[in-house]
């Protein structure tokens, strides 16, 4: 039987497929991690093949990607601008990334572990996570936020988790910095190999939290705040 | 007399033809909102369709009825002539159906009042020529047919900030809830009295002038507000029931932590291959308790909306009967204008320029509708309310109240609209307000497309239909 004209008027609500997508880098990002940890631990066995792990897990997180981009017709007339919807899943991806290029950096040489660095680099992971845990709080209020016509109570609630990714970004960027100072303290002991390494792993890691602040500031831009 | 006859019962069995035709595709549109939302189960919005459609149909279906048989084409043209005015009346009954039967056999989103006016124009431009219609007539039903889903846009807009604002973002949406739903009860039968009762069926004295129409109105708008005041304290919005959820998930994910902590300790006496195994498992404990964890920190405001749009399932049934009656009165009048007007000719032997659409006829629309929708319209209302369920109540209440609105006051003044293209443009106007996730812009396209098509569609039918016509009589 054809479809009624009313049937055909109401298209796929593009937050759920959001959120998978979110779920997907989730994955990519905690298994990094796990390595990244593991390695602090001292443990560093089999990294190139976790690191292709990892890798897998963001192409999976990509196709989802790829999916949303290709079900979002110019005919769509969606609750959020289309601009702001491929710049979230745009910036989603950015940290699915982040995530693979942690693994990725860990695969081409693990970071050398030095006695009294081992503990802040892990407290600034953590934080790192921090943010990005926080940044999917928010993402799991796009339903209830649609519900409520991005306004009032429900909208306050989101701008308060949206504040609390920010300060965890920043907290993060001081970690950062006296981690680089703790570092170079120990000039004598690394390589320039080794040195660039850690240079760079701090950077991947901050690219967590920063993308996780730019893609909660996108979502407070959707709210109706008074 | 036998070749008179013949004329009647064609003229009856087409004019139900278009009412059936009216009920099996057209309904849906109307109640199938509810079904989705589940507001209303299936079976309950097809009987409250049913009722409602009628009566729309017996109580305001006359005005556009008389649009439709003497707007168009003036009658006086026939005087000479009463049999082409029936045989084209017929025609234009036929064609309308036809036309509709074969858009919805396509799945093209066709109007019945556009294809009933194409069709009534057709034949009188074959009859007597371009000046035959009434071409003043017809601009204003075609102005209608643009303003009408920009108004109705209009009005879903507005009712949806006003809902958003005094309900939604209120500290106690529930709460804002229960005292905003009488005053919407109050609206939506006051304005349905008023429709009713204002200049109404003459018959059954229900043609008061417009205080007293009001007076009445607003009687019958206290009275639903303070049945509605009385039926939400009766109704308790379940904070036990979510208490108790939110108590066993939290039973659940305490007995999950200490299954994870038992497993630590199994793993620490564990050789390794058991070692692996329990990690296997102890990962997918984690994993059942992360969701545990999630569900019962599932915020309390979101059970907040889910109570909030319980309350609005009840306003939304009320619009749901709003657009049915609504309806009922608007399209009735496409079946039942050329029926009449075709019945009415065929006895008097004349072309009458003055008189009423006879009470048997608005019934006999009704009953055509209704059992179109009996037969047909409730397989399309089953896959409109599938296929409809990102219309929560509150959307789909604004939607519907826009709609209804609209059409009544098009009805009232005796314009001919689109229900459907009504209830589109209502649709849109929540969407532009944000109130709805993703709409197709593509269907717009083609409701505008098949809008330009079915007018000439219709007209093309009705002249073969003519033709043929007259040729046997």
């Amino acid at each position: 039987m054809p479809v009624n004209a009313m049937a055909r008027l109401f298209g796929r609500s593009p937050f759920v497929p959001l959120q998978l997508h979110l779920d997907k880098i989730s994955d990519c990002v905690e298994a990094s991690v796990a390595l990244l940890e593991r390695i602090c631990a001292g443990d560093t066995s089999n990294i190139g093949e976790e690191a292709r792990a990892v890798s897998k897990l963001e192409h999976k997180a990509d196709l989802v990607k790829n999916d949303i981009r290709n079900s979002l017709p110019r005919g769509l007339f969606m609750a959020i601008d289309r601009g702001q919807l491929l710049e979230i899943l745009s910036l989603q991806d950015s940290i699915a990334d982040q995530g693979e290029d942690i693994a990725v950096l860990m695969s081409i040489r693990p970071v050398k572990i030095l006695a009294d660095l081992s503990e802040p680099l892990k407290e600034y992971i953590e934080g790192n996570l921090h943010a990005f845990h926080k940044v999917k709080e928010v993402m799991r209020e796009l339903d209830t936020l649609i519900e409520s016509g991005f306004g009032g109570k429900e909208a306050n609630k989101v701008d308060a988790i949206i504040e609390e990714v920010a300060i965890a970004e920043h907290e993060c960027d001081i970690m950062q910095r006296k981690l680089m100072k703790s570092v170079l303290d120990h000039e004598e002991e690394l390589s320039v190999g080794d040195f660039f390494i850690w240079q760079q792993l701090l950077r991947e890691i901050a690219g967590l939290s920063n993308y996780s602040e730019k893609l909660a500031n996108r979502v407070r831009m959707l709210l109706t705040l008074k | 007399m036998e070749y008179t006859t013949v004329l009647i019962v064609l003229a009856l069995v087409f004019g139900f033809y278009m009412a059936w035709n009216i009920g099996a595709n057209d309904v849906a549109n109307a109640m199938g909102t509810s079904v989705g939302s589940g507001a209303l189960t299936f079976k309950r919005a097809v009987i409250l369709a049913a009722i409602l459609e009628f009566a729309g149909a017996f109580f305001v279906g006359s005005s556009v009825s008389d649009t439709v048989r003497k707007g168009i084409v003036d009658p006086i043209i026939f005087a000479g002539d009463p049999q082409a005015f029936v045989l084209g009346m017929l025609s234009a009954l036929l064609a309308a159906g036809v036309w509709l039967q074969i858009a919805s056999y396509f799945g093209w989103p066709v109007s019945t009042t556009h294809s009933i006016v194409g069709a009534i124009v057709g034949f009188g431009v074959v009859y007597g020529g371009i000046s035959a219609v009434e071409w003043g007539g017809v601009g204003k039903i075609a102005a209608s047919w643009i303003i009408s889903p920009l108004m109705s846009g209009t009005i879903s807009f507005i009712i949806f900030q006003i809902v958003m604002n005094r309900v939604f973002y209120r500290a106690d949406p529930v709460a804002a809830a229960r005292k905003f739903t009488p005053y919407m009860v109050f609206i939506v039968l006051g304005i349905m009295t008023l429709v009713m009762v204002f200049k109404g069926l003459k018959n059954l004295h229900l043609d008061l002038s417009f205080p007293s129409a009001l007076g009445v109105a607003s009687i019958v708008g206290l009275l639903g507000a303070g049945v509605s005041i009385l039926l939400l304290r009766r109704y308790k919005t379940d904070d036990s029931l979510e208490e108790q959820r939110q108590a066993r998930e939290l039973y659940t994910t305490r007995a999950m932590q200490r299954a994870l902590k038992h497993l630590a300790r199994a793993r620490q006496a564990a050789d390794s291959d058991e070692q692996s195994s329990i990690d296997a498992v102890m990962k997918e404990t984690r994993a059942l308790t992360d969701t545990s964890v999630k569900r019962a920190n599932l915020g309390s405001s979101n059970s907040e909306f889910r109570q909030v749009e319980r309350i609005f399932i009840f306003l939304q049934i009320l619009t749901a009967c709003f657009v049915a009656f609504a309806h009922g009165a608007n399209d009735v009048a496409n079946a039942i204008g050329p029926l009449s007007a075709a019945v009415q000719t065929i006895q008097d032997g004349v072309v009458a320029a003055k008189s009423v659409v006879p009470m048997w006829a608005l019934a006999l629309g009704g009953v055509g509708i209704v059992l179109g929708l009996a037969t047909y319209g409730w397989r399309v209302m089953e896959t409109v309310g599938k296929k409809i369920t990102e219309l929560t109540p509150s959307r789909g209440f604004c939607a519907e109240f826009g709609a209804a609105t609209t059409i009544v006051i098009a009805s009232k003044l005796a314009l001919p609209i689109s229900t459907t293209h009504t209830l589109v443009g209502a649709v849109l106007g929540v969407g532009l307000a944000r109130g709805i996730g993703a709409i197709n812009l593509t269907t717009v396209r083609d409701i505008a497309i098949s809008w330009v098509i079915t007018i000439p569609a219709g007209a093309i039918l009705a002249i073969i239909f003519y033709k043929t016509l007259d040729f046997f009589f």
